[in-house]
């Protein structure tokens, strides 16, 4: 598996794939004191790529997407989102990206509208009020504007999060488990929306579901003890393999 | 033990030594008089040692901070360790200004505890830096740990001095006997010659001990990597 | 003026949720008034020299009450991941604190207005005109204190195992220095002490005031950021 992988990167390196790259990882590194939680990852995303990314916890996945966030520092190695170094352009980064995780994001005690207006404010949107109609409409919410938050179902929530993660029209959205906790109904909402903004879109998502991580992706990596476990296109991906390495890293059975 | 912080004990040990004994059979005896007798008061002669116990405290909290900054500017893991290490000396000596000021109470007023703006101000620093293991201790992930260590340490370094502004906002006077004022030190001679004895053994007693901590926190640091490291492989 | 704009909108939308629920503002000022019932029934006998102790009963019952708030401001934050949705956009750490701070001292600016008057008819104490400003003053000079310290450590307090019990026991040593001065300016007011002296510890406050405000403005990006 380690040579298949270094063919890939080494392949990657050579010749760019022909869509320009949206995030390029290089040599990354994150340790505390003598602590690695990630050591020496590489990776690159072209724009309009969907890296799914597996792990158990603790393998660093949180802290590999806080770092693309640029919400902590790298140790070691470059990172680039959107051409920018997450470190040194962190505001024009954050101006660019978008979360949707699997808490919601939102205020409870404020309505829909006044959600939208207050990250509105934050991310300095323009025309803010004309791109809340237009959200509103697109996660079919327009009904349920004036309405708090705290109201909503479980499903509506996470369809404002979209919103809320669109709104000042990212580049790169990361998602963090995001179908932790839907009803099939609300996953399949989520997904058809997730398909209207797939084309303008470069996706991260961490997910245990493997069966949506794997519809989903263009890429599929896994992360074991902070290092690549398991990276591949989905065209040419080895499903045994990659069920066999997530038996052994993920459920930890050998 | 290290061979550097080996020399710094010894030699921090025979300059109190030395202090003791400045203290107790060269600097004057404090005296009063009280009709017509004369009565000595020993209890004056723990003044060589609470005094530079106080002021090395404010040398290892203050040190704390200023490495607690570093940290935050660098991260560089060495320089937490340094705060830690030296807040943690300098809770020690905070610990040890308490006693030794209790005892001087109970001996000089008669009472075990008086609300007097320093010995209060102590207790406050005291409480404080409690505080600051209780924090660290509650913080389970290591780098969250560091950082909010590293930024308490600052908060509170910078509340040290302010607390003793505040101490003497209150128009009552202290009780507290004053050595040092603006004009410099109300000493001289043989007093003043134990007092810097006493103080420098305390400084290089005091370095000796955050050498010896520092010492052990890297070398745990490096036990737990190598546990967990057996632990992975 | 983004930034400004940022401020005012982390400012406008927490007023937004407690109009919505009043429920920390309430809290507070029932707090407040019940410490008072608890103190007349506590200290019975020394409330003829209230004069003295009055400024120290007021500020007691002030700083345990802006604890209640404290704690609630971030817990709002934290619990749904606003604060990561928060840091996730582009605006600046340190408007962050300001935000926050600043509606954190509006409540407790607000709670005091109500409780203060409560305080002069419950205690039977009367100030005039011109000292009335005085007092008010200091009250609000030590909100700026109280809010700065208070939204810096509660940020550090609500990320740990404890939350809420935490920020006591690291805000109350801290507040200490400002405690002294504000029951000592309020204490002075009270009894006719000699308006210098008042003025000293006012000082004192603003000098606090200003040294906590630039520590949080220096530490905040580490305190809310890994």
């Amino acid at each position: 598996m380690p040579k298949q992988m270094a063919e890939l990167l080494k392949h990657e390196k050579q010749s760019p794939t022909g869509a320009q790259t949206e995030i390029e990882v290089a040599g990354l590194s994150k340790y505390f004191g003598k602590r690695k939680v990630l050591t020496k990852i590489s990776f690159e995303l072209e724009k309009g790529g969907f890296l799914s990314l597996f792990g158990p916890n603790g393998a660093g996945k949180t802290t590999l997407v806080k770092i693309l966030s640029t919400l902590v520092a790298p140790s070691e190695g470059t990172v680039s989102v959107a051409g920018l170094d997450p470190y040194k352009n962190s505001a024009a980064i954050r101006a660019k990206i978008g979360l949707i995780s699997h808490s919601p994001l939102l205020y409870l005690d404020l309505s829909a509208e006044e959600n939208l207006k207050f990250y509105g404010a934050m991310y300095g949107v323009d025309n803010l009020d004309a791109r809340i109609d237009e959200l509103l409409e697109q996660v079919e919410l327009d009904h349920r504007r004036y309405d708090l938050v705290r109201t909503f179902s479980k499903g509506m929530t996470q369809r404002l999060a979209i919103a809320r993660a669109l709104l000042h029209r990212p580049s790169v959205l990361f998602l963090d488990e995001p179908h932790t906790g839907l009803d099939p109904h609300a996953v399949d909402i989520f997904e058809s929306l997730l398909d209207t903004i797939r084309q303008d879109h470069t996706f991260v998502m961490i997910t245990h579901n493997i069966e949506r991580g794997l519809a989903l992706c263009s890429k599929a990596m896994i992360l074991y003890n902070g290092q690549i476990a398991f990276y591949q296109n989905k065209a040419d991906l080895d499903k045994d393999m990659f069920n066999e390495i997530y038996r052994q890293k993920v459920k930890g059975e050998h | 033990m290290k061979k550097s912080s080996l020399i710094l004990a010894s030699a921090g040990a025979l300059l109190l030594m030395a202090g003791v004994y400045l203290a107790f059979f060269v600097a004057p005896d404090a005296v009063v008089r009280i009709d017509d007798r004369e009565l000595v008061r020993y209890s004056q002669k723990i003044f060589y040692f609470h005094v530079p116990v106080a002021e090395t405290s404010f040398v290892f909290l203050l040190l704390g901070g200023l490495f607690g900054a570093m940290y935050l500017g660098t991260r560089k893991r060495s320089y937490e360790q340094m705060s830690y290490a030296a807040v943690e000396v300098g809770f020690i000596f905070v610990l040890l200004v308490m006693i030794t000021g209790v005892l001087w109470t109970r001996a000089d007023w008669g009472v075990w505890w008086e609300w007097e703006p320093r010995l209060t101000t102590f207790l406050v620093l005291t409480l404080m830096y409690s505080g600051y293991f209780v924090l660290r201790s509650s913080v389970q992930e290591e780098s969250a740990k560091a950082r909010f260590g590293a930024i308490f340490s600052i908060i509170a370094a910078v509340n040290v001095p302010l607390t003793f502004v505040a101490g003497r906002l209150d128009s009552l006077k202290p009780v507290h006997p004053t050595v040092f004022t603006l004009q410099g030190a109300s000493m001289e001679g043989p007093m003043l010659a134990a007092f810097l004895v006493s103080m420098f053994g305390m400084l290089l007693f005091a370095t000796s001990l955050y050498i010896m901590r520092l010492d052990l926190l890297r070398a745990r640091e490096d036990i737990e990597y190598l546990k967990e490291e057996l632990e992975v492989g | 003026m983004a930034a400004g704009k940022q401020v005012f909108a982390i400012v406008k939308k927490d007023v937004l949720a407690e109009l919505r629920t009043k429920e920390m503002v309430i809290a507070m000022l029932l707090f407040v008034i019940l410490a008072m019932v608890v103190f007349s029934q506590a200290f019975g006998v020394i409330l003829n020299d209230l004069d003295r102790v009055g400024g120290g009963l007021l500020w007691v019952a002030f700083l345990f009450m802006s604890m209640l708030g404290l704690n609630r401001s971030f817990v709002h934050e934290k619990d749904e991941g606003c604060l990561e949705g928060l840091l996730m956009s582009p605006i600046d750490r340190p408007l962050i604190f300001f935000g926050k701070m600043l509606g954190n001292l509006l409540f407790l600016s607000i709670v005091e207005l109500f409780a203060v008057p409560i305080f002069f008819v419950l205690f039977r104490l009367e100030l005039g005109a011109s000292m009335a400003g005085i007092f008010l003053a200091t009250i609000f000079l030590s909100n700026v204190g109280i809010a700065s310290v208070g939204t810096l450590l509660s940020t550090i307090s609500i990320n740990t195992k404890t939350r809420d019990l935490m920020l006591p026991i690291l805000f109350l040593p801290v507040i200490i220095p400002l405690l002294i001065a504000a029951v000592s300016a309020t204490g002075g007011i009270m009894s006719g002490e000699e308006l210098t002296e008042v003025y000293r510890s006012m000082r004192f406050i603003a000098v606090y005031d200003i040294i906590f405000l630039l520590v949080a403005y220096a530490l905040y990006d580490y305190v809310i950021s890994e």
